[in-house]
Formats: structure tokens, sequence, C-alpha cells
């Protein structure tokens, strides 16, 4: 725990195709780690608090990169970087709440890098967590968060299970309002599950914040035509203007005809151990005109049902804000 | 009034952390360290290695930060030095970024409360200022008590009672951190004097004029003298250049989900010292050295302050070399970079060490060209008489006849009453130019304040808690400016921390693990480009301190505070002059207050953000 800044020696691999990395992944088993950008996993192995034996840098598989437009909508590989999201100029004229959600992540030298796999399968940030902690999600028997004296300003609102960690994605939340498709491939085959599936709380796996499972690979997201070119919002609120992680986010995308909320898939991140996607907010809007009055509705209904910690009640109206904002000043 | 505050600390992190690189050699220890000082800290990690000052050649030619946390040296910088002499090989000791946090030194957090008694007019009567200090599992710094200094500096009360008490924890080492104690004081005193401002109905900088100190004022419990004080006439030049009675009509307005918040804050801090040595050379190729011994923090001050000597003796600047950061080119025994003192400190030894480089000059051109010292001059590098021009050596000259004059213009005979740092020094260069060293003895009464005054305009948006920092001016009362650049520099980066320290910085501790849990920049959250102005402007008063030679005070420390008060200023203003007492005011205050909620943490509880 005290030495830190000296990474364990690993094997590295670099295969250039999936089926190598699967080959790779079955070999190794729990000993293995699936690397993209790399921010995440070389803090982790920089504090010796992951030591994997083998690392495997997917960066060279060249079918886990860039877009792909097909009939149904837009793919896009797990390796694409969150500047290249961020700059596509389909993204930008049809889905800009996952565009304006990258430009929003961390700094413009980690988006440079960074992958859009990694960010939405990105581990928790508790801070007890990082810094070593036998927690529950380390496959501990404690939370050290969820204590009477525990510092827990970042934490989760809604839906804890001994872990009261909160997804720090900043593209999660855009990708559940998009409804978009998770790709995972193993060398079993493929499976495509949609985003409530994918992102997965302590309830159904507490060491884990996605589905992938150790021997699948997030090959690709699709991202369907459902709210393409729809009205958008992303905001983000953390205390820092860049490199940080979000206390709270959201994304909407809201289908308006006529001056009608016709359709609306809302999220946000920050709040619960995955992206939350507010369906009751949804259903009140669906129907109604776009304005104030329905805005401040849906505000006043998104945070319904959360439990504050210690210290981070002051996400109860900070969330409801952001869904009013949202709400209101969605734009096409 | 009757406040109690909060001011929480927060760790150094400097960008470098305090790697130290050692080997041995004929003898002696070569120690490559990140240091904010040099030749001051030669005796301090000497003795940690357990060697004389002379057997220790100390590399620091640059230093990635420190902001108090590496003044002297530190007992860690031994170890490399110990495990090379062990193994005979060269050794480096890595300290990592988390370590930062364990070993790296943080500010202390106060706990504090203060009773204020006004005139109707504003004139602050009596002030009461009560501190319990976090101090960690050390003796720590003595912050508390330059908060009293402070409040009794910048508000010069005509009564004042001040107390403190250090309270060991169980949180990592506590040391100075730029500004330490003032800084944690005027951000919670300042909003608090806007608030006696309000409710006696006084602009609020007039009652900071009211109350401030002139270069005729005392301090302290001794009522010690000022060698000048300028702060008055830098609330007047920052008036004027932040447009103040235009901006302080905005305050409170409301733009959607907007406030605008208009602050003011100053600072303080003792900035000059005395006593140190000079040492300069020219060689036989007319070159002039300026031997320092001061650090580079980053500041380059090193070379704003040789400037001064270079003048006097009419160098062009091209033909003048700076001998730093290695022992080994001989450095004279100059003051730690730190506490605001290098700009003045460092300027006096160069004055006197340039006076005394002048007199051997023309003492020498007497020798070589007949008649007194006092019928020479210095001309354009070189030494020309007075009556008949055409009579004249060159500086060259005069190094090449220094060295067989030897004795004391070669550095053969040094003056008694230099530091045994210095002679060792001037050992190393004897005999190989014209030398020039001697001790300030130049008289100083009295403490240097360096103050500032720093203006904010910010928006608060009530829906996030976030503020926004749309314009800021920082104006020093630093005596002459030195360097205009370095200045400008200084004050910037200065305001940048306060704006840190103001709403954004932490150091988070659980208390029952007693474990941080901010163990990285990213953690800690210092301010980003982006949490800052594009622009901070800043100004300066110009006015020559008496008792220096060249008329300069430093500044380092002061800047920060000022900073960081008139953001936290400029938030009580938004908010109709609401008083959080507390720093950082994290946007999550913010949000609980304005949705009337109670704050998350207990009352007078620190290291919770």
């Amino acid at each position: 725990m005290i030495i830190r800044d000296v990474m364990p020696a690993f094997e590295l691999y670099q295969p250039t195709q999936l089926r190598d990395a699967f080959t790779l992944l079955d070999r190794f088993g729990k000993d293995a780690w699936k690397m993209a950008g790399g921010y995440d996993s070389l803090s982790w192995f920089k504090d010796r608090i992951k030591r994997p034996k083998a690392v495997i840098d997917l960066n060279g598989i060249a079918e886990m990169k860039g877009f792909r437009e097909t009939a149904d909508g837009l793919e896009i590989g797990g390796l694409t970087t969150l500047t290249e999201i961020e700059r596509n100029p389909v993204v930008k004229a049809k889905y800009r709440v996952l565009a304006d959600a990258a430009a929003k992540v961390a700094s413009p030298q980690i988006r440079n890098n960074g992958t859009l796999g990694g960010n939405a399968s990105q581990d928790a940030r508790c801070l007890y967590y990082r810094y070593g902690l036998p927690c529950y999600r380390a496959g501990g028997n404690a939370c050290f968060a969820d204590t009477p004296e525990g510092v827990n300003r970042e934490h989760a609102l809604f839906d804890t299970d001994r872990c009261v960690a909160v997804s720090p994605s900043d593209t999660a939340p855009a990708l559940v309002a998009l409804d978009a498709k998770f790709v995972i491939r193993s060398s079993k085959g493929e499976r495509v599950v949609a985003a409530e599936e994918f992102f997965i709380g302590p309830q159904i796996d507490i060491t884990r914040m996605t589905s992938t499972r150790p021997e699948e690979i997030l090959v690709a997201i699709r991202v369907p035509t459902t709210f393409a070119n729809a009205y958008f919002y992303f905001e983000k609120v953390a205390d820092r203007n860049t490199w940080d992680f979000p206390l709270v986010n959201v994304a909407a995308a809201i289908s308006v005809k006529n001056g009608m909320i016709d359709d609306a898939r809302i999220a946000c991140g920050g709040v619960s151990c995955v992206p939350r996607r507010l369906t009751a907010v949804e259903q009140i809007v669906k129907g109604k005109p776009m304005g104030e009055d329905i805005a401040k509705l849906a505000g006043a209904s998104a945070t319904r049902g959360a439990k504050p910690l210690n210290y981070n009640q002051f996400k109860i109206p900070l969330m409801a804000n952001l869904v009013t904002r949202a709400v209101r000043d969605a734009r096409a | 009034m009757d406040e109690s505050f909060v001011a929480g600390g927060y760790p150094h992190h400097s960008m470098e952390p305090r790697t130290t690189f050692a080997y041995w050699e004929g003898g002696k220890c070569f120690l490559h360290g990140s240091n904010q000082s040099h030749t001051a800290a030669v005796p301090n990690i000497a003795r940690f290695i357990g060697i004389p000052p002379e057997d220790l050649v100390f590399i620091a030619e640059f230093c990635g930060g420190g902001f108090g946390s590496k003044i002297p040296g530190y007992p860690n910088m031994a170890i490399a030095a110990l495990l090379s002499k062990k193994i005979g090989r060269p050794v480096m000791h890595r300290i990592s970024r988390a370590e930062e946090y364990a070993i790296g030194s943080a500010r202390p957090s106060f706990q504090g409360r203060m009773k204020l008694g006004f005139r109707a007019d504003g004139k602050l009567l009596a002030a009461d200022l009560y501190i319990v200090q976090e101090t960690g599992p050390h003796q720590g710094a003595g912050d508390f008590r330059s908060a009293g200094v402070c409040l009794s500096m910048l508000y010069q009360p005509e009564a004042m009672r001040y107390r403190g008490v250090p309270v060991l924890t169980n949180t990592p080492p506590t040391g100075p951190q730029r500004g330490p104690g003032e800084n944690q004081f005027v951000p919670a005193f300042e909003p608090i004097l806007d608030k006696a401002a309000r409710e006696l109905g006084i602009d609020r900088i007039a009652i900071r004029k009211l109350n401030a100190p002139e270069s005729s004022s005392t301090i302290g419990s001794d009522r010690g003298p000022l060698t000048s004080a300028f702060i008055k006439e830098a609330l007047d030049k920052g008036a004027v250049m932040f447009n103040w009675d235009e901006k302080k009509a905005r305050s409170g307005q409301r733009n959607g989900s907007k406030l605008t918040g208009i602050g003011i804050g100053q600072g303080y801090h003792s900035a000059g010292s005395n006593g140190f040595d000079g040492l300069l050379r020219i060689t036989p190729d007319g070159k002039l050295h300026v031997h320092t011994g001061v650090g580079n923090l980053g500041t380059f001050s090193h070379s704003a302050t040789a400037r001064v000597a270079a003048e006097i003796l009419n160098y062009g600047w091209d033909n003048t070399i700076i001998e730093r950061g290695d022992t080994r080119r001989g450095l004279p025994w100059n003051s730690n970079q730190a506490g605001s003192l290098t700009a003045s400190t460092q300027s006096r030894t160069m004055y006197v060490a340039a006076i005394d480089m002048k007199e051997k000059l023309l003492d020498i051109a007497a020798q070589m060209l007949g008649g007194k010292a006092e019928d020479y001059d210095l001309g354009n590098e070189k030494v020309v008489g007075k009556a008949d021009a055409s009579k004249s050596i060159t500086y060259a000259q005069a190094a090449q006849k220094a060295m067989e004059l030897g004795g004391k213009y070669a550095g053969k005979d040094v003056p008694k009453d230099i530091n045994p740092v210095t002679a060792h020094g001037v050992g190393m260069i004897a005999g190989t130019g014209l030398i020039a060293v001697v001790k300030d003895k130049l008289p100083r009464v009295g403490i240097t304040p360096g103050l500032t005054v720093s203006f904010a305009e910010i928006e608060l948006d009530t829906e996030t808690g976030k503020i926004e920092i749309k314009e800021m001016l920082c104006v020093a009362d630093c005596g002459t400016v030195l360097h205009p650049q370095g200045l400008g520099h200084q004050i910037q980066g200065g305001n940048v921390m306060g704006i840190g320290l103001a709403h954004l910085e932490r150091h988070v501790y659980d208390p029952k693990l007693g474990i941080p849990t901010t163990q990285s920049i990213e953690q800690s959250k210092p301010p980003t480009y982006l949490d800052v102005p594009a622009q901070i402007a800043w100004g300066a008063v110009d006015k020559p301190d008496p008792q220096n030679p060249v008329g300069v005070k430093g500044v380092g420390e002061p800047v920060q505070g000022s900073g960081a008060s008139a953001i936290t200023s400029a938030i009580a203003d938004a908010l109709g002059g609401h008083l959080f007492n507390r720093t950082p005011v994290s946007l999550d205050m913010i949000l609980n207050h304005l949705n009337k909620r109670p704050q998350a943490h207990k009352p007078l509880q620190i290291n919770t953000v």
C-alpha cells in the first residue's frame, strides 16, 4: 500500500486480431487484464493495487476502431477515441449528445487516447476503493464509505447494496439516452445487450460495473436511429471544469413533434452505480409541451427515492436542477 | 461581530516530487535534490547525512515547486546519500506522487473564532482571535501565530488579543505553505469585514482604507515598526483599474440562474530579511560572474536580483554570468528561497557586493594609472578617469591585475564576518579574478511587509453551485518593481493558487480510519486552466521601500491570500452577504445553503470536502 508509482512486472501482449485476443483471454483467465486507452489501467498498476500477470493491449486491433454507418444507425468501435467521437461529423449531426458528453470527459490529452469502450466501462472512483482498502468491490466484506463517519460526498443516492460507489462515466448516460446497444464478443460468440443490461449494479456483481465478463471484449457500441436528430442535452457538474469526474451529469434525448414531447430518454451519472435512467421522468414528460412547467416537474420527479449519505445530499437539488435544465433547454 | 470559522488545509503537492540522487567521490557526497533553497539548505542536509557542510556538493538548479515544503532541506534527502555510501554505488531515492501526500507536507487547518468591535465609522476598535491548529504528528508550523500578526498588520485594531493552540493530529505532517497562517486567515476575515461594512453602511474599499496600515504603523504584540506600507495606494489603484464604482453596483444582480458577486481581498506576509553575503567575480575575459546561493523555485528571481549588481557596475547583461545551482561553482551564504524573501534580501546582498566591487575597481585603477580611487568612475565596462577619460582600464585588465595583487582583490583574504559557507565558496574561486565578497550590514529596522489587494467579479450559478470567475485583478505594494514580467507571473500564479484555496483544493481524511482519501492531483483538485480566468490583470504601487537600497520588497505569498479572499468575498457578495466562514467554499456548501439544507459537515469539522 505504501509503495506506489512502480508498476509490478507483467507480460505484455499486443494482438492485432480479435481472435488472438480471445485466445489470450482464454489462456490467462483471471490473470489477464484488458487494456484500451490505458488511463485507468496504468493508474491501477502504478498504485500496485491491481497486479495482472498478463496485460492484453487491444490497441492494435483495427476492427475495433472507427465508425460504420448502417441502416439501423451508427456502429462505433470500442477503441474509437473520445476525441474522434467529439469531432465525428455524423455523431455531431445526428447524435450530438454523445459528442457533447465525450467532449466533457477528463482533459484533452486523456480524450486523445481514452476510448469510448473504456470510458463507458470504467471502474468506480470511490476514494476508499482506489486507496486499496479491502471493500466489497475489491473482494472484501466491508464498505468503508458508507459508515457513520465515512466521507462520501461523491457517492450514490440510489440503489445502493453494500457498495455505494457511482458510475463515473460521462459517455454512459449519453449512450443510455440514445438507447445504444453494446456488442460483446468472446471465443464462444457474440451477444448484443441494451444499456440496462450492460451496466450492472452491486446486486448483480459487486466487483464489476458492466456485464462484460473477463473472457469477453466490448468490441463496438451501436447507436440506433431512434433519436437521430432529436433534441439533445448534456451537462456535467464537477468541482473542476476539466480533469474531473462528474458529481452529477445528465444526458437527454427528446423527440419533439409540433412542440410536444413525443418520446424521451433521460439518464444521470454520478448518482447510482449505473447510469440511472429516469423512466418515471420520461413518462411524465411524454405528450407534454416543451417548456418551463414540465421541466420543473421533471426535475422534482427525478430525485424521488433518493437516499442521501453523510455528505452527498447536495446531489438531490443538483440532480433535480440538471434534469430541469435538460428538459427545459434541450435543443435540436 | 462574533464568528467562528474553519480554514481547510491541503497538500503542497508540488509538480516535482522530492527525488534525490547521490554518490560519493573523493570523500565528498554529491547530491542532486529537489529543494527550494540552495546554500541555505547545505548545513541542514550535511547534518542529516552526518558530514561537515564542506564535504557536501549540492546540485539543485531547478525546483519544480515547493510552496514551502522544501525550504531548508528535509531529512529523507539523506536516505540516498547514506545508502550510496553503504553500497558504494550511486543511489536514487524517488518519492512517488502518492507518497508526496504522506510526507510532502500540507497546510494546517484552522478552527477559529473571532470577536470584532467596530466604531460606527468602520474603525476596528477591538479584536479577539482564537485558533486551534491541526499540526499533524509533529510540531508543524506556527501558522496560528502568523494569523494573529496578520490581523494586527492588515486591520490595525486599536486593541487586540490573539491566542492559538496547535493540536497533534492523526494526519500526515504539516508545514508552512505559501503565506502560512495569513492565507488561512484572510479568506475568512475579508467577507466578515464586508459584513461589517454593509451593516454600518460603509463602502467596502473605504472600510479597508480606514483600517489599513501606513508606513508609520506598528504591528504585533511588541508593536514593531514597518519599513513601509502602501496598501491604501494599492486599494486606490485597484479601485480605478477594476472600475470599482461601476462593478459594485452589480453586486447580487441576477441573470437567469446566475448571481453576480463582487469581491475584494487583501494579503500580507513579511517580505524581506538581511545579513546574508554577496559574492561577485570579474574574470580576465571581462565577464561579471554573479555568484548566488539562492534557490530557484521557478521564479528565476536569482536573475532579477543579479541585475542589481550588473546595473551598479554598468555591466551589459550579455557579459553577466550567473553562477548558481551547484556548490562547486563557489556560492555564497544566501537566504532561503521562501517567505517572500528573495527579491528584497538578495537585492541587498547584490548591492553591497557591487559596491565592494566598485571600490576595488577604482582602487586598482588608481594603482595602475596613478592618483586616488576617487579620481575614477565606472564607465562602460571600464574604469575611467573623471578628469581625463583617456585614462582608463578595462574590467578585464582590472581582473588580471587583481590576480597579480592577490589578497582581498583575488579572494585570498576575506572579511571575518562572512558565513563559513561563503568562505568555502570563495575558496573555490580565489585567484581566478577580481573578487568582491561582503556581508550585508545595511540597516533594516522593522518588518518589511509585502501587501496585496485582489478584486474579483464572479457569477454564481444557483442551480449548480458552480462559480465562474469573470474578472480578476491584483495590485501589489512590493516596493520598486524589480522585474515586471517576473512580478506579473508571481502575482498571477499566486492568485491562481488562491482560487484553489478559496473553493477547490482539499485534503480529505476519514476521521475514523485516519487515512487520506486524496492521494493524487486529480483527487486534491488544484485549479485547472478552465477554472481560472483567461487573464488576471495586475498592477503595482511601485513606491520604493526606504530600507532597501533599490527600494524592493517581496510579494510571493500575500498574492495567494488576497486572491483567495477576493473569491470568498465575492461568493458572500453574490449570496447577499451570507458567510460560510469556511474554506474551501465547495459547490455542495453553496447548493445546501441555497436549498435551505443543513451543511453536511459538523460545526468546525475539518478535512471533509
